[in-house]
């Protein structure tokens, strides 16, 4: 028996204002790419590279992100934002500002830009990550989908962290060891938070839209399992350099990523029929 | 008496809206129960407004059953 009163959604200026700024960081990626999309091309390692990549991955889709989960977190999980307004005034321009001067600093603009950006990012995302963490943590929900949206926020959380200690080799001159952190950046960045969010959120709206099953208990456990073993197994195969382990771990990961696309197939095959009385 | 909404095929707000038109008929000690692949936590704030307790319960194939009476 429950006795919760559950608030409704913040107002709309509060996710609003991150999906006005969030396509200009778009627009920006394009412009970068019709200026110079052979550097793009040629390497991976291209400042322009780089800075597209975080264009995209940083100024649209972080942003996104946090304006749609503020927004939809208490209506789907049951985790209700305390002072959505606050805190959409602290992540936002941090978030915009920060996510500006990333590519800026990595185009050129010199130690500064990126000084600055890793500043506003470390407010930005930390701010976010502790009031998203509060709320899922304090969350009555039952099942799968809070787990999986706890463990993207960790994920967040962690890429972040990560990201932040790379800007400090460049943008501060530390000695840190650059290729183990960038391949596990990449990877708390890729399968920790955005595919872990993309997991928990089809565990929601696939059945509610398209009108499949649900994914069964066991498999909305399982998924996330083989995804974090898979990022905890990397993270101790390199900075251990255990060979094995990182090959477990690979398999593991695709393991994970694989048996999502099939699962969510075979669900979307067996479409409900619209019960009619 | 009790009544079994399943939900499970419905789009949303179909499910919101058959529940709001069964909880009027509902008499004391019945009780009404709504299977849905989520947890409906908008309903969740309409029924502590009007006056309902509910329990929610987890089955391994992932439908939520709430089973919802007067309070
Ligand atoms: C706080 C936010 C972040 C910071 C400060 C940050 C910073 C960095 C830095 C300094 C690098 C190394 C660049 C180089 O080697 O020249 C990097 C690489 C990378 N980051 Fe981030 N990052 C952040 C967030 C993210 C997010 C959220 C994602 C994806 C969801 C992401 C995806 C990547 C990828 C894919 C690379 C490799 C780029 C390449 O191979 O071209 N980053 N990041």
């Amino acid at each position: 028996m429950s006795a919760l009163s559950f608030e409704q959604a913040p107002p709309a200026s509060v996710p609003l204002r991150f999906f006005v700024t969030a396509p200009f960081f778009g627009v920006a990626a394009g412009l970068v790419l019709a200026w110079n999309w052979q550097a793009v091309t040629a390497s991976r390692w291209a400042p322009e590279t780089v800075a597209v990549v975080h264009l995209m991955t940083v100024g649209f889709m972080l942003q996104v992100m946090a304006g749609a989960l503020l927004q939809v977190m208490p209506v789907a999980v049951g985790a209700n934002v305390s002072h959505p307004k606050l805190v959409a005034a602290i992540v936002h321009p941090s978030l915009t500002l920060g996510g500006a001067l990333l590519p800026l600093g990595f185009l050129g603009a010199g130690p500064l830009a990126l000084q600055a950006a890793a500043v506003l990012l470390a407010i930005g995302v930390f701010a976010f990550v502790v009031v998203a963490g509060l709320a899922l943590a304090r969350s009555p929900a039952v099942g799968p989908p809070l787990l999986v949206l706890r463990l993207a926020v960790a994920g967040l959380a962690i890429a972040a962290a990560l990201g932040l200690a790379l800007v400090s080799v460049f943008g501060f001159s530390l000695a840190l060891p650059l290729g183990v952190l960038i391949d596990l950046h990449v990877a708390w960045a890729s399968l920790g938070w955005a595919l872990m969010l993309l997991l928990g959120v089809a565990y929601l709206v696939v059945p509610m839209f398209q009108l499949t099953p649900s994914y069964s208990v066991r498999t909305g456990r399982v998924l996330p399992a083989l995804l974090l073993s898979a990022l905890v197994g990397w993270t101790v195969a390199m900075t251990a350099h255990l060979e094995p382990l990182a090959w477990l771990s690979t398999a593991l990961g695709i393991a994970g990523v694989s048996g999502f696309a099939i699962v969510t197939l075979r669900l979307q095959s067996k479409r409900r029929r619209k019960v009619t009385d | 008496m009790s009544v079994t909404i399943d939900a499970r095929g419905l789009l949303p707000p179909e499910p919101m809206e058959r529940v709001l038109e069964a909880l009027p008929a509902l008499a004391r000690g019945d009780t009404l129960t709504l299977l849905l692949p989520r947890e409906p936590f908008p309903l969740y704030a309409v029924l502590t407004r009007e006056g309902f307790v509910w329990q929610t319960r987890l089955e391994p194939d992932g439908t939520y059953v709430i089973t919802m009476r007067h309070a």
